[in-house]
């Protein structure tokens, strides 16, 4: 059986699913939003037997041969939002989804992708270093509470940006002259500087063996936000050098990801930047953009089951 | 140098340090809201800031980590909406930071959690048993069973302390190993492991990285671990 855990209002987890059903596949979906009330229990020791029961029945996830995940923050839940923080409907949605995931590190079933794949995502520079080791170029970094440090900083690259270290979304943003008066407030908390690296964005997705390049053509210093930076935007397929694509897969393979988004960038001179290696790629964005059948490789994925070194 | 990172509230890491002959220093949170911060990834330039004082890479002799996370209580100095920003980016921060140290650390950070794999009891479980350890299962449900009680431990438990190859406690010597092969597992050194009793057979309950720093025996253990020097 292949498991779908998510909310089906997410679009990558609607298109897999439609994508398995395609391929004649029938997954079970537990959808978090009606799971709110779903019991479970799970028991541990050398076997794993875990259950879970909703209004349309029990799943016997020892039955589950592959699995996709995409879970939401239980109490961004509209149930869990309005009983309340302190409600027994927010506990238990946590309790779900802490179980879900304790289950999802130890089966044998192939994940996309197993929550502990994701930490490297929750620190950049603990990322940079592994992707530097891959072969990747990352940009000249700082991260500091010295406002004259940056101010050395800048003055070397000319150009910098800063943006955040953990996993929580920022909007990369240029530091500029007018921005200056503020940088004392560094003093409160470690930010971190990098150059501003000049050239085109690619995103790749990595899915098992295969390869979806995309390339992104946009003015601003972060694509994703370019229409609040007055900027315009296309994203169309795109081929990579073959030694960049073996990077990405390197990547992602050595952090466990079955299914990773890798953030490149290609400078004038043909030096490739790797910014980040995404562990839940929300990668319908470029699909529709570049009518690359992603979903149908990571429904490939799904059903092939085949481990990757995982399990 | 000894650094001990620790909670600004955690009285027993200024009680392991105090009267030692050895230079040691408590890192707290409250010291990365401090100016002279500097940390490139790509090279050795690097500076901190350790109990109040600047502090160079190269006087640090190893780090001693008692906080797995930065929480916004710890920052009672930055405004409220913005602490829990701040704590998830001195977190992610600190991970790098330490990872990065050639010094020994105990034990090396995850991004997500600073004193080693976060690892859920059901993963120290299923390792062990996976091992050939007698293990009590774990079991959990939602909603949680109403006579749940994780914490607890039974009457006439064990605690095995690793502290690298040594392991300190009350226990049969089969136990040492079977907790020395959990702690090789995980790739940590340092590990707080749980039996039902000490005698040899008994099963295994639990683990974690919170050994008490606060034992004499312990406290020696982790001394010596630092002062042999261990480098990455």
């Amino acid at each position: 059986m292949i498991l779908l855990w998510g909310i089906w209002r997410d679009s990558p987890i609607a298109r897999v699913h439609d994508a398995l059903v395609r391929q004649g596949h029938h997954p079970r979906f537990l959808d978090q939003r009606t799971s709110t009330g779903a019991s479970a229990e799970m028991c541990v020791g050398r076997d794993l037997v875990t259950v879970v029961r909703t209004d349309e029945g029990v799943v016997d996830l020892r039955t589950v041969t592959a699995t996709y995940l995409r879970p939401y923050d239980p109490g961004r839940l509209p149930a869990v939002r309005r009983a309340g923080p302190d409600s027994q409907t927010s506990r238990r949605a946590l309790l779900l989804e802490d179980l879900l995931s304790s289950w999802a590190e130890l089966t044998g079933a192939l994940v996309i992708n197993k929550p502990s794949a994701n930490t490297p995502n929750a620190s950049k520079p603990f990322q940079s270093r592994q992707l530097r080791d891959i072969g990747f170029c990352v940009p000249d970094t700082i991260i500091t509470t010295d406002p004259e440090a940056v101010i050395k900083f800048r003055e070397r690259h000319r150009r910098i940006v800063y943006k955040s270290i953990s996993s929580i979304r920022s909007i990369v943003t240029e530091l500029t002259d007018q921005q200056l008066p503020r940088l004392g407030d560094i003093c409160w908390c470690p930010t971190q500087f990098q150059e501003l690296v000049p050239g085109t964005d690619y995103r790749v997705h990595v899915v098992g063996d295969e390869i979806f390049a995309s390339e992104i053509s946009s003015a601003a210093i972060d694509y994703r936000y370019s229409g609040r930076q007055g900027s315009d935007m296309t994203i169309r397929a795109a081929s990579i050098p073959d030694e960049i694509a073996r990077r990405c897969a390197v990547a992602s393979r050595r952090m466990g990801l079955a299914v990773s988004g890798v953030d490149l960038r290609c400078t004038p001179d043909g030096k490739w930047y790797c910014f980040e290696v995404n562990p839940s790629p929300a990668f319908t964005f470029y699909q529709d953009a570049t009518g690359q059948h992603i979903d149908e490789a990571v429904a490939r994925l799904l059903i092939s089951g085949s481990a990757l070194g995982q399990g | 140098m000894l650094v001990v990172l620790a909670s600004r509230y955690d009285a027993s890491c200024q009680r392991f340090i105090t009267g030692k002959a050895a230079d040691a220093r408590l890192l707290t949170c409250r010291d990365l809201s401090v100016r002279g911060w500097q940390y490139d990834p790509g090279s050795e330039v690097r500076t901190s800031v350790i109990g109040g004082r600047l502090t160079g890479a190269d006087e640090i002799d190893g780090v001693l980590t008692r906080l797995p996370s930065v929480v916004a209580s710890e920052l009672a100095d930055i405004v409220p909406r913005d602490q829990n920003y701040a704590a998830a980016e001195m977190t992610a921060f600190l991970s790098a930071w330490l990872s990065d140290l050639r010094c020994p650390v105990l034990n090396q950070p995850t991004p997500v959690c600073l004193m080693g794999p976060n690892w859920r009891k059901e993963k120290w479980i299923h390792t062990a048993a996976k091992l050939g350890i007698t293990v009590v299962p774990a079991r959990r449900s939602v909603p949680a069973a109403i006579d749940a009680q994780p914490h607890d431990l039974p009457p006439g438990s064990a605690t095995v302390n690793v502290i690298g190859d040594l392991c300190v406690g009350i226990a049969d010597q089969s136990l040492g190993k079977s907790a020395r092969a959990l702690a090789e597992a995980a790739g940590v050194d340092l590990l707080r492991a749980r039996f039902t009793s000490p005698a040899a057979g008994s099963a295994f309950l639990g683990a974690d990285y919170w050994v008490d720093i606060n034992d004499p025996e312990v406290s020696e253990a982790v001394w010596n671990y630092f002062a042999g020097g261990r480098r990455r």
